[in-house]
């Protein structure tokens, strides 16, 4: 069954200027159909302005759609009464750790989507532990999130979605203002929380090493999906991403620029381990 | 660095005080400051003292934390006091050249010093004993009732509790824009106010941008987790009275109590004017 | 002929001395940059290079130690600090958060302003300035805050440019930006530095960036200046670098993972056309 299902989806940013006349309009979102199961670990990859953030909100209805439609676990993000369910069922984690946390105590920040909920006390206080256990973020509880790393915040950030029980949670560059450390923190996090919580995970970034273990990885640019497909059918296609603005993980570019000069190498080399064998396997041969 | 400064001097300790409701604190504060007011004569200050003597040692705050509060207002402190010395009519005591100081205003610089050194040890102690947020859930408890005359009680205590979490990050973003502003050569230092004034707006543009910002994702970030106002949201914390909150209560009026008798009868008592 | 610029002689610095929040923020540190360097500073997050480069203009003073810029003692009581801001220009980290005027060329502007000079000799500072970083002059007259994200990084750098420094530091100019917007701006970075041969220190955290751009890299760990040598040799170093939290670029692993599996090839190569090389040539042998 789908998890997020979207169909001929398009969406317009409409400028206005002070006397409330149009000014401009632009097609951020163009046409486009998606499809992601439950459980699905996809990532959207794309250059700034590709309309891959503003794809995100469409998911949990932060925007909705100007065509087409967007189905959450069967509910239409269109309909107002839809609205509460849709953003309890797919959750979403922005960019500025920051910015995303309310209260002055981790474990307070955590309680606060359950309290919006209406969940009861006690039952509050074993989902902001399960959740805070999840992201590896227990012994920081009691602590003012000020003294946390990055990385720790956004852990904080994802366990405050987990405390609602969600089916489903879209990370929107959640690792632009990381440091690598942080990154790899919160990349393996979702990784453990999609594997061992059965939590989809729809990751919208701009670091190809980051979705080298995605299910599927979608690019987008000006507005459509220009290629999908697994990691290592993405990775195979060098000369399509760069067209696209994108990086590649240093590896995955050596190993083409290797392949170029006509040596045997298979595509889309994602780790060095897979290098070095391809490699070794041309020395024996 | 900034960021470790705690607003509102918050000592974190396991006390008896700290384990109060904060309503009872906030009432009690009230209820203390109001009760200084209420004698004129030195024995008052003997119940007075004997409670806020008690309130510091069950505070396990220590009394050195306690005088820095103090430190910051000394200035207005002895302010006070030299203006009560020198300009109170009454039976001369000494004579300083033109400067002339009175029995009475011996009395009242004594009398209104130790007032004012009291009123700011015992809001301290709220400030010392309870974090912003308890402080900030007691006041939304407490004014609830005002919801029916359409005060937005949940919505102030919410602006409230989000404006303590962002302080230090405001702050922090500041020191922030002025250090890259400097680097260009802006001067916050130097002329005249009204320069000085333009000179800060290389800070104060940046700075409202940037809340404004943080604003807006902030407003995004409690939709998606479902925030839709203060209607059928239930409470992590929810304060509930105690027994020993009970008990703090009959205490506070008990003191209550004892001042007013003695604001009542201290007439009749032998009055300890200051002797040499 | 070499032409010692900044040196820093057992610089330490101690903030919140006395306070429990009493930080030993830069222990000892000694080194010496010649004019035209360019040069990159690494470290795990708070190992002090932030408060190390605001050393380097004046904006934070030193506990003990002695700082030289050309020769000169900037700690003398008749040093001009200010003239030292203005030759060595620092770029903070997000500096579009810094820009505060009604239009673009103003806030390049301030700058040159501030610094004294007629209205001729700023004007024309700062029409050099926004075309170093590729600010068309169709842009001269908009607001800043309606500029896209890249656009606002770059008027800002220029914002520095235009005070005509003869070293400029940055604080990791590419945070935030998509792959495309980092190698624009490391380019022009790179164009700055060969045809004004002026002194660049890069802080950055991407190790790839690093060896594809600088010569010369500086570690900083808690406090301390722990390496500072050539590219190759500290990335040769790479068991050293993970042990205080940092890496070597994916080329440098996979070389080191070759050489073990028996190929003959040289693991101090630090980029994707280096190993290419070697890789090659390490077939053959």
């Amino acid at each position: 069954m789908e998890m997020i299902k979207v169909r001929d989806l398009a969406f317009e940013y409409i400028r206005r200027n002070e006397e409330g006349n149009v000014e401009s309009i632009s097609r951020a979102i163009n046409g486009v159909n998606l499809d992601v199961k439950k459980g699905d670990f996809i990532a959207i990859i794309g250059a700034n302005g590709s309309g891959k953030s503003t794809l995100a909100k469409h998911i949990n209805a932060i925007l909705y759609p100007t065509e087409g439609t967007v189905w959450v676990n069967g509910l239409n993000t269109s309909k107002e009464e839809n609205l509460w369910e849709i953003r309890r069922t797919a959750g979403m984690v922005f960019q500025n750790p920051d910015n995303q946390i309310i209260a002055t105590v981790v474990e307070e920040d955590v309680g606060f989507g359950p309290e919006n909920l209406g969940v009861p006390t006690e039952e509050i206080w074993q989902r902001v532990e399960d959740s805070l256990k999840a992201v590896g973020m227990l012994e920081y509880r009691t602590q003012s999130p000020n003294k946390l790393s990055g990385g720790q915040k956004q852990r904080v950030a994802i366990a405050g979605i987990m405390a609602m029980k969600p089916e489903c949670i879209v990370l929107d560059e959640p690792t632009a203002m990381l440091d690598p450390s942080g990154r790899r923190e919160v990349i393996s996090t979702i990784h453990w929380l999609n594997k061992h919580e059965n939590i989809t995970v729809i990751l919208i970034t701009h670091h190809m090493d980051e979705v080298i273990n995605a299910d599927k990885v979608f690019v987008m640019e000006d507005g459509m999906i220009v290629m999908q497909g697994t990691p290592r059918e993405i990775f195979s296609r060098i000369p399509e991403i760069k067209k696209y603005r994108l990086d590649v993980p240093q590896v995955t570019e050596l190993a083409y620029e290797l392949k170029k000069t006509g040596l045997d190498i298979p595509d889309g080399i994602l780790s060095v381990d897979e290098l070095v064998q391809a490699l070794e396997k041309l020395k024996n041969s | 660095m900034i960021r470790d400064i705690t607003i509102g001097q918050y000592y974190p300790a396991d006390s008896v005080l700290h384990r109060l409701d904060p309503r009872l604190k906030l009432n009690g504060t009230l209820f203390f400051i109001v009760s200084i007011f209420l004698f004129n004569t030195f024995y008052g200050y003997i119940a007075v003292t004997i409670f806020i003597a008690s309130i510091i040692k069950l505070s396990k705050v220590p009394f050195k934390f306690v005088l820095r509060g103090l430190k910051a207002v000394v200035v207005i402190l002895l302010f006070t006091m030299t203006f009560n010395l020198f300009l109170t009519q009454g039976d001369e005591l000494i004579r300083l050249g033109f400067l002339r100081i009175t029995k009475q205003g011996l009395h009242s610089a004594l009398f209104n010093g130790l007032r004012l050194t009291y009123l700011i040890l015992g809001s301290s102690f709220m400030t010392f004993t309870t974090t912003p947020n308890q402080l900030t859930d007691g006041l939304e408890k407490l004014l609830w009732p005002l919801r029916r005359i359409k005060v937005p009680v949940h919505e102030i205590a919410m602006m409230m509790s989000i404006a303590l979490r962002f302080i230090p990050i405001l702050l922090e973003e500041t020191d922030k824009i002025m250090k890259a502003q400097m680097a260009r050569g802006a001067d916050f230092d130097s002329g005249g106010i009204i320069k000085r004034a333009k000179g800060l707006v290389p800070l104060l543009v940046p700075l409202f941008v940037s809340a404004f910002r943080r604003a807006n994702d902030l407003a995004m970030a409690m939709e998606a987790r479902c925030y839709r106002g203060g209607e059928g949201r239930t409470k992590m914390k929810p304060l509930h009275y105690r027994r020993r909150d009970v008990v703090a209560y009959l205490i506070l009026f008990l003191y209550f109590t004892v001042v007013i008798m003695v604001s009542i009868f201290e007439k009749y008592l032998p009055y300890f004017a200051f002797k040499r | 002929m070499i032409h010692l610029q900044i040196v820093f002689d057992h610089v330490d610095y101690i903030y919140g001395m006395g306070t429990s929040f009493e930080k030993h923020a830069l222990k000892d540190i000694s080194f010496k940059i010649d004019k035209g360097e360019f040069i990159g500073l690494i470290g795990h997050t708070g190992s002090g290079k932030s408060t190390l480069i605001q050393h380097m203009n004046g904006l934070i003073r030193a506990t003990s130690g002695k700082i030289f810029y050309n020769g000169e003692d900037i700690y003398d009581k008749n040093y001009n600090m200010r003239s030292l801001r203005s030759k060595v220009g620092l770029v903070f980290q997000y500096p579009e958060h810094q820009l505060f005027e009604t239009t673009v060329y103003k806030d390049v502007n301030f700058g040159p302003k501030n610094l004294g000079l007629d209205k001729l000799e700023a004007d024309l500072r700062t029409y050099e300035a926004l075309k170093m970083v590729g600010i068309g002059e169709d842009l001269l007259d908009v607001s800043p805050f309606e500029l896209s994200g890249g656009q606002k990084r770059r008027v800002a750098i220029a914002g520095i440019l235009a005070m005509r420094p003869e070293v400029l530091v940055l604080d990791e100019p590419t945070a935030g930006l998509d792959p495309r917007g980092r190698d624009e701006i490391l380019d022009q970075i790179a164009n700055l530095h060969k045809e004004s041969n002026i002194t660049i220190i890069l802080v950055t955290h991407s190790m790839e960036d690093v060896a594809n751009y600088v010569e010369r890299v500086m570690v900083m760990n808690n406090g301390a200046l722990v390496m500072d040598q050539e590219t190759r040799s500290v990335f040769a170093r790479y068991r050293e670098l993970e042990e205080i939290h940092l890496a070597a670029p994916q080329v440098t692993y996979i070389m080191n993972a070759l050489k073990e599996k028996g190929f003959s090839v040289n693991t101090d190569v630090t980029t994707v056309a280096e190993a290419k090389n070697e890789i090659i040539k390490g077939l053959k042998r």
